[in-house]
C-alpha cells in the first residue's frame, strides 16, 4: 500500500491520508476485511507523526470506513466497500459526460475549472440554505 | 567517567608543567651543590615553584576549555556537559580535584628528582624528611591552588596565572614584612618550618591552608553555579 | 486538561544589550511532536537554554515535567530524563566517538544499547574517529544518538537536522517519528525547515521577537486558516472593517486576496455581500502562516 502525502499542500495530513485510504477502497486496492498498516509502521514508512495516523484512523472509523479492533488493528468495513461500488457507478456516469464535453471542444483545464466551480457553487448553496434555515 | 574526561583534558598541560619543572631543576641543580646550600634554596626557589606549578595546573584543572570557566569564548561543548544530569559541585570538584592531584604529583616528582640530583641535600636530609616535605608542599599549596581555581571561574587563561602569582606574591610579601601568626604563614611552612629544615611537619599551616583552600573552592562553586551559559 | 511536559508563562529574559524573551507562553503537550519556529534571533535558543537551566529568566515561570526550572542543581533529576541537542553541535575535541559514548552512557540508567547500536549503524558513525575530524553533519547525528539512546522521555533538539543532506534528514526524521511512536517520547525541536516541521509535527509554536505569536495543533491551524480569493466584476470599495479573523488583505485591481486565521465562513459571507463578487477558498501552507506572522510588525 503506497500513500503519497504532500505536507506543503496546505491540506492537513490526516485528511490527505484519509482521502487516499478512501480512494484505495474505491478503486478496489483495499477490500473489505483488509487490514490497514499499524500506526507505527505507517508513521515510519511515511515519516509522519504517529498522532496524525491515529487521527486519520479514528476519523475513518467515525465515518464508517474502517473498524478498529483493539489489539488487532484497523480493518476495512463492508459498508465502505459498498460505498466504493457506488462511486464506481458515478465514475461510469462521469465518463460519458466528460467524453461529450470534450468533443464540444473544451480543454482539460476549462473542464476542470467548470467542474470545480460547480462544486463550489453547490457547496455555497448548501451553506446558504443551511444559514437561511437557521434564520427562519 | 568525569575523572577520565578531566584527565584527557589536562594531560598535555601536565606534561608541559613537568617539562617546566625539569627546566627549573636543571638551574637549581647547580645551586644545590654549592653553598649556601639547602637552606637558601628552600627559602627562595621552592615557594616560587609551587606557585607556578599551582597556577599552571589549576589552569589545566579549570581550563577555558569545557566546564564552568569563563563565559567569554565558552567552548560549545560546555553546553553539552552542563546538560548532563550532574551537579555543578561535582563538575567543579572533579576538575579541581584532578588539578590538585596532578599538582601534588608534579611536586612529588620534583622532590624526588631534587633528592637524586643533589648530594648536598642527601647529606643533610633523610628520605623520610623529603617525603614529608613533599606532603608539606602539597598541603601548604592548597590555598594557592584554590585561589587559582577561584580565579579561573572569573578570568581568562593568562590572567588567571598572573592573578595567582600576584595574589601569592602579595601574600608572601605581607607574611614576611608584617607580624603574621605562624599558622597562617604558608611560605614559612614551605620554607623554614618545613621538614627540610625544622625536621617537623607544620600541621597547623597545612590545616590553615587547607581550610582557606576549601573556602576559596566553595566561593568558586558559588560563582560557577550563578553563571549563565 | 492535557498534561504539558513543558510549560512557560510570561517568561522574560534580557541580556545586557537586548531583551530576548518578552513574556513567552509555551505549552508542549505530553507525547506530542512540537515544532518551534521563528526567525534567527527571535529567541528560540534562549528559550531552549532557559528550559535546560543554562540561563536564568528574569521573570515568569518555566516548568518541565511539572517541576519548576529554577537553577541547574535542582534540575539534575530533570536532566536525567531529557535528551538534548545543542545548536552548535560542539563536543569534546579530545575524544573519539567511542570514548564519548562510553563517557555519556553511565549518566543514564535507562540507556538503550539497542538504540545505540542501531544508530551507530544507521548513521555510519566511525567509532575510532576523533570528534574534530567529524563533519558537522556527523556531529549532529552523533548528538542525536547520544540524545535518543539515553532513553529520555523528552527530547529537546535545537536545529537537529542542521548540516545534514536530504537523505540524512529523511533518516533522522524517520527515527524521531519511530521513537515517538514506540516510546511515546515527546519531541520538542526548533527548525528552519518548514517542510520537515509540517511533515512530522502535530503542534507548532511560532516565536517572534521574544513572544509566541501563534501556537496550537497544526491540523487545526491548517483547517482554520484559509486563503480567500475574491474576484470582483468591477473595481469596488473594500469595507474598512472586516469581521473577526482577517489577518491580511491584499488587493490587485479586481482581485483581492484575504488570509483568514479563523471564522472563514463569516468572512466569505461578508465578501459575497459585496456587489459582483466571486469567492474561492484555498488551503494555506505552514510557510504562509509563518511569513504572515513574522513579517516585521
Amino acid at each position: 500500500m503506497i500513500f503519497r502525502l504532500n505536507q506543503s499542500s496546505g491540506i492537513p495530513l490526516y485528511l490527505q491520508l484519509m482521502e487516499q485510504i478512501k480512494h484505495a477502497v474505491e478503486t478496489g486496492a483495499l477490500r473489505e476485511g483488509d487490514q490497514l498498516p499499524t500506526i507505527r509502521k505507517l508513521a515510519e514508512d511515511l515519516v509522519m507523526n504517529p498522532n496524525t495516523v491515529v487521527r486519520a484512523y479514528r476519523e475513518l472509523e467515525h465515518e464508517g470506513v474502517v473498524e478498529i479492533k483493539h489489539g488487532s488493528g484497523a480493518f476495512i468495513r463492508e459498508a465502505a466497500a459498498e460505498r466504493s461500488r457506488l462511486i464506481r457507478k458515478a465514475q461510469g456516469v462521469l465518463q460519458s459526460t466528460v467524453g461529450r464535453l470534450m468533443s464540444l471542444g473544451l480543454t482539460e483545464e476549462e473542464l476542470r475549472r467548470v467542474f470545480e466551480n460547480e462544486l463550489a457553487q453547490a457547496r455555497e448553496q448548501r451553506r446558504a440554505g443551511a444559514v437561511a434555515e437557521r434564520k427562519t | 567517567m568525569l575523572w577520565h574526561k578531566a584527565w584527557l583534558e589536562t594531560r598535555f598541560r601536565l606534561l608541559f608543567t613537568l617539562f617546566f619543572m625539569c627546566l627549573i631543576l636543571t638551574f637549581q641543580h647547580g645551586a644545590a651543590t654549592t653553598p649556601p646550600g639547602v637552606h637558601g634554596i628552600v627559602r627562595f626557589s621552592n615557594p616560587i615553584l609551587v606557585v607556578m606549578a599551582c597556577s599552571m595546573l589549576a589552569g589545566a584543572g579549570i581550563a577555558t576549555q569545557p566546564t564552568l570557566a569563563v563565559s567569554k569564548g565558552t567552548h560549545g561543548s560546555t553546553l553539552f556537559t552542563l546538560s548532563l544530569p550532574v551537579s555543578r559541585l561535582r563538575l567543579l570538584g572533579v576538575r579541581a580535584g584532578i588539578g590538585w592531584l596532578e599538582g601534588a604529583g608534579v611536586l612529588g616528582m620534583y622532590c624526588c628528582a631534587f633528592w637524586f640530583l643533589s648530594p648536598t641535600l642527601r647529606g643533610i636530609v633523610t628520605p623520610a624528611d623529603m617525603f614529608r616535605y613533599a606532603v608539606t608542599l602539597a598541603g601548604c599549596a592548597s590555598a594557592i591552588y584554590c585561589l587559582s581555581v577561584l580565579l579561573a571561574t572569573l578570568l581568562d587563561d593568562q590572567w588567571r596565572v598572573w592573578g595567582t602569582m600576584i595574589g601569592s606574591g602579595v601574600y608572601w610579601w605581607v607574611s614576611t614584612h608584617i607580624p603574621f601568626p605562624a599558622f597562617a604563614n604558608i611560605f614559612r611552612g614551605m620554607g623554614e618550618d618545613s621538614p627540610l629544615i625544622a625536621h617537623t611537619m607544620p600541621w597547623n599551616v597545612i590545616a590553615f591552608s587547607a581550610g582557606l583552600g576549601i573556602i576559596l573552592f566553595f566561593t568558586a562553586l558559588k560563582i560557577a553555579k550563578a553563571r549563565e551559559y | 486538561m492535557t498534561d504539558f511536559v513543558i510549560e512557560t508563562n510570561q517568561l522574560c529574559k534580557s541580556f545586557a544589550s537586548r531583551p530576548a524573551l518578552r513574556g513567552l507562553d509555551l505549552h508542549v503537550p505530553v507525547g506530542s511532536i512540537y515544532g518551534f519556529l521563528g526567525r534567527n534571533g527571535a529567541g528560540k535558543t534562549t528559550t531552549i537554554k532557559t528550559l535546560m537551566g543554562l540561563l536564568r529568566s528574569n521573570s515568569g515561570t518555566a516548568q518541565v515535567f511539572g517541576k519548576p526550572v529554577v537553577d541547574a542543581d535542582r534540575s539534575v533529576e530533570i536532566r536525567r530524563r531529557i535528551g538534548f541537542v545543542t545548536e552548535d553541535k560542539e563536543l569534546y575535541p579530545y575524544m573519539t566517538v567511542e570514548q564519548l559514548i562510553r563517557f555519556t552512557r553511565p549518566f543514564f540508567p535507562k540507556w538503550r544499547d539497542d538504540l545505540e547500536r542501531r544508530y551507530l549503524q544507521l548513521f555510519e558513525l566511525p567509532l575510532q574517529r576523533k570528534i574534530p575530524d567529524l563533519s558537522k553533519g556527523m556531529r549532529s547525528k552523533l548528538m542525536l544518538l547520544l540524545a535518543i539512546s539515553r532513553g529520555a522521555e523528552l527530547l529537546i533538539l535545537d536545529e537537529p537536522t542542521d548540516g545534514l543532506d536530504p537523505a540524512a534528514i529523511e533518516d533522522v526524521l524517520r527515527e524521531l517519528v519511530t521513537i515517538a511512536a514506540s516510546s511515546g517520547t515527546t519531541i520538542f525541536f526548533s527548525s528552519h525547515q518548514l517542510a520537515e516541521v509540517e511533515l512530522i509535527a502535530d503542534h507548532i509554536g511560532i516565536i517572534d521577537q521574544g513572544r509566541m505569536v501563534v501556537a496550537g495543533s497544526l491540523d487545526d491551524m491548517k483547517t482554520r486558516y484559509q486563503r480567500l480569493q475574491v474576484v470582483f466584476a468591477n473595481s469596488v470599495q473594500l469595507p474598512s472593517h472586516w469581521v473577526e479573523g482577517v489577518e491580511s488583505v491584499r488587493q490587485e485591481g479586481r482581485v483581492v486576496s484575504i488570509l483568514a486565521s479563523h471564522n472563514a465562513d463569516a468572512i466569505v459571507d461578508q465578501a459575497q455581500s459585496l456587489p459582483g463578487s466571486e469567492v474561492e477558498r484555498f488551503p494555506v501552507t505552514l510557510k504562509e502562516i509563518f511569513l504572515e506572522h513574522v513579517r516585521s510588525n
